[in-house]
């Protein structure tokens, strides 16, 4: 578990869960960057730079699946936590197989949101420095 | 061979003309009467004067059965020779005399004679106006004739004079009666009737009393101490014991109208004076008798017959029926009622039937119509309470449907409360807490927490069955509470709303969850009729507004392939549907909903590209 403060993307179109979300990810000691939608995400990646996103499932327009099919198809590696409101049966599967990190469904206690968000950054971490290693 | 003009000829024609005048003539002569009958002088003589009402009606009988025999050939003289008031034997010779010298040259062919002073006057002087004419009497009684002994070329309609016949019906008209009262005047004909009364009448367990030889009011005062239990019978009342002369009818109504007791009568004339009736013979029934008598007698004396009898039949007098309390079912059924006044029933049978059986049938009709208004109401019940659950179980499929989205829904604010609420509780822990932060989330988790107590009741609405009952709404509420509840399904199928209406309430008489139900039903079909565009392509206008009639729009636009008006027309039948697993019921119940709402829901047929749908509800 690191002590320094991750950077951690919320994009979720209701704005309510998002600033919800944008507590909980403070209380966990990060620094938390919400986006209302997909598109907004995408483009501000680059300036953001977030440790991990928590991307919501069901977005209007661009749905969370697809903003992931785009990162990966883009070359980005970010770590993804889907969260959905509607655990649809295989879309588990299909977000994990579509490089997800995580599936959570809402509503979302902390606990469970720490414990994948120290899982991801560590093998991240670890990931990006046998990168740098490689 | 004759020549046309010459001798023969004329010959011929003159005895043709002969032999056509004597038909002619024959003919004519066959015509008239074989032998014309004389014209007949008959002389009728009364006792009394001419307005006595006996006389009246004698004289309309026997003026009908002498025109019924005679025609117009005959010759009727009347006299009255009033003997009762001017009994002296001067008056008596003055009228010889006139009679005399009046019919000394009108030779006549019969006397009718009224009553018995009149008859034995006539018999007395006949042979000074009319000797050798046969003499007709009618209107006297047997002891009254035997008395006179006619000679035998005088004919006599013999009157019954029913004294015990009315003392009879007297009694079945008052079966409780315990005494019965006989009043008779002073004149001579009265003490016969008097004697004759007391020699005839028989009326076991009745007290019978004979009352004569007393003044007219003297027969009043008696007579008003009479009560209901006695019968009053009134006999010849011609004279009373103050010598005074009287008109039998008129002191006869004096003594009935004074009476306590019901008063009954042997003359026709007293039925009408106040009487009840009696058994009697009607003057106009003597003068029938009379004028018939007189015509056979005319015809030939040798074969007419001395004496015939005028019968006597009940008559009432129905005003004193009535009056007295008597039960005409008492009455004998030939009995000839005077001043009958018949009961509505008697006399509008014929239309109180006729007015019962419209009423009847109008009765029937209308009940007929009452049941029908009642069983088409409760069809229309069922009708409604049916609608009303299919609505319902639309709703319910629709909300099936719908589940993971609202799921979806419900999760959001769940989400937002836990993390809040957890990061409240860190916010908490901390030294020192961060109450602002705390006080934000706080309100943040009631406002959550709202909206998902919100999205239940919707759901709730949406699922409970309900009642179809009309309250005042705002449309523009309806649209935009909807619109939410299917959001999450909308986003799932990357289709966006764009709602448009007015800022101010625009208010319509609905029913909340059934016109949710259409907005429900039209967008989610909106957004089926998109499927197959790209994402962005996918857009739903819902649009709410009042039109310039006041009535109210609500059109849910898609920008799909559209519908051809065949199938447009088609969406709207029931099971019809394009959609796998739908009931295809949906447009169907809409339009139902509609019009139950007392408005339409149609294509709009303007649109060409994609599909718009449009409801309008009247103006509240």
């Amino acid at each position: 578990m690191g002590n320094a403060r991750n950077v951690i993307a919320i994009v979720d179109d209701d704005e309510g869960v998002r600033r919800a979300l944008r507590r909980m990810i403070l209380s966990l000691a990060h620094a938390p960057v919400t986006f209302a939608s997909g598109e907004e995400f995408l483009d501000g990646l680059a300036g953001a730079s977030p440790d991990c996103a928590i991307l919501d499932l069901h977005l209007p327009a661009l749905r969370g699946i697809e903003v992931l099919e785009r990162l990966r198809a883009e070359g980005s590696m970010l770590p993804v936590i889907i969260v959905t409101g509607l655990d649809q049966p295989g879309m588990r599967e299909r977000c994990l197989g579509a490089g997800a990190a995580a599936y959570l469904t809402k509503p979302l206690g902390s606990a469970d949101v720490s414990a994948e968000i120290e899982a991801i950054l560590g093998n991240a971490r670890h990931v990006s420095q046998r990168g740098r290693v490689g | 061979m004759t020549r046309p003009g010459g001798p023969s000829w004329q010959r011929l024609r003159r005895a043709a003309i002969e032999v056509a005048l004597a038909l002619a003539l024959w003919a004519v002569a066959s015509a008239a009467p074989a032998e014309e009958t004389p014209v007949r002088r008959i002389l009728i003589v009364y006792q009394h004067d001419s307005l006595l009402p006996a006389n009246i009606e004698a004289a309309s009988g026997i003026e009908a059965a002498l025109a019924a025999g005679l025609g117009t050939r005959r010759e009727t003289f009347t006299e009255y020779l009033d003997l009762d008031r001017f009994p002296g034997p001067e008056h008596r010779a003055r009228l010889v005399e006139m009679l005399a010298e009046k019919y000394a040259d009108m030779p006549l062919d019969v006397v009718i004679v009224g009553a018995s002073g009149a008859l034995r006057f006539v018999l007395e002087h006949r042979d000074a106006f009319a000797p050798g004419v046969p003499i007709v009497f009618g209107g006297l009684s047997a002891p009254e004739i035997e008395e006179i002994a006619p000679p035998p070329d005088v004919f006599g309609a013999w009157s019954a004079y029913d004294i015990q016949g009315s003392v009879d019906l007297a009694r079945r008209l008052q079966p409780d009666a315990e005494r019965l009262v006989v009043m008779s005047g002073s004149a001579g004909l009265d003490r016969v009737w008097d004697r004759r009364a007391r020699n005839e009448i028989k009326a076991p367990g009745l007290g019978v009393e004979f009352l004569t030889d007393l003044s007219l009011e003297g027969f009043k005062s008696r007579a008003s101490t009479l009560g209901r239990d006695t019968i009053l019978l009134v006999l010849g009342m011609n004279l009373d014991a103050d010598g005074r002369t009287l008109v039998g009818r008129a002191a006869a109504a004096e003594i009935a109208a004074a009476s306590g007791a019901p008063a009954y009568g042997i003359f026709s004339t007293y039925v009408g004076v106040g009487f009840v009736g009696g058994s009697v013979e009607t003057f106009r029934s003597i003068g029938e008798a009379m004028g018939n008598l007189a015509l056979k007698v005319m015809a030939d004396p040798a074969t007419a017959p001395h004496r015939i009898t005028t019968p006597a039949r009940p008559m009432v007098d129905w005003r004193q029926v009535r009056r007295w309390g008597i039960n005409p079912e008492l009455l004998p059924p030939d009995t000839l009622r005077l001043y009958y006044e018949p009961t509505a029933w008697e006399r509008y049978w014929r239309e109180i039937v006729l007015a019962a059986a419209v009423i009847l049938l109008q009765s029937a009709t209308i009940v007929a119509l009452i049941i029908q208004s009642r069983r088409r109401r409760r069809i229309e019940a069922e009708l409604a309470e049916e609608r009303l659950e299919l609505a319902h179980l639309a709703r319910r499929t629709q909300l099936g449907e719908l589940s993971g989205a609202v799921a979806h829904e419900l999760n959001q604010p769940l989400t937002a409360i836990l993390a809040n609420a957890e990061a409240g509780a860190k916010l908490l822990a901390q030294e020192p807490p961060d109450l602002a932060e705390v006080g934000a989330i706080l309100d943040d988790i009631a406002a959550d927490d709202r909206r998902a107590a919100d999205i239940i009741a919707q759901l709730r609405r949406l699922m409970i069955k309900g009642d179809a009952e009309l309250v005042e709404l705002d449309l523009n509420q309806v649209v935009a509470n909807t619109v939410g509840l299917a959001r999450s399904e909308l986003v799932a199928r990357q289709t966006t709303v764009e709602v448009q209406t007015g800022e101010a309430a625009l208010s319509v008489r609905g029913n909340l969850s059934q016109l949710q139900q259409i907005v429900l039903n039209l967008t989610l079909n909106a957004a089926e009729a998109m499927a197959e565009l790209p994402p962005s392509e996918r857009k739903i206008e819902v649009e709410a507004r009042a039109r310039d009639d006041g009535t109210r729009l609500l059109a849910v636009s898609d920008r799909g392939r559209g519908m051809t008006p065949e199938r447009q027309a088609e969406a709207f039948r029931p099971f019809v549907t394009s959609k796998p697993g739908g009931l295809g019921f949906g447009l169907s119940i809409c339009r139902t909903i509609a019009q139950a709402h007392g408005g339409t829901l149609d294509f709009d047929l303007s649109v060409k590209h994609g599909a718009r749908v449009v409801l309008v509800l009247p103006a509240p």
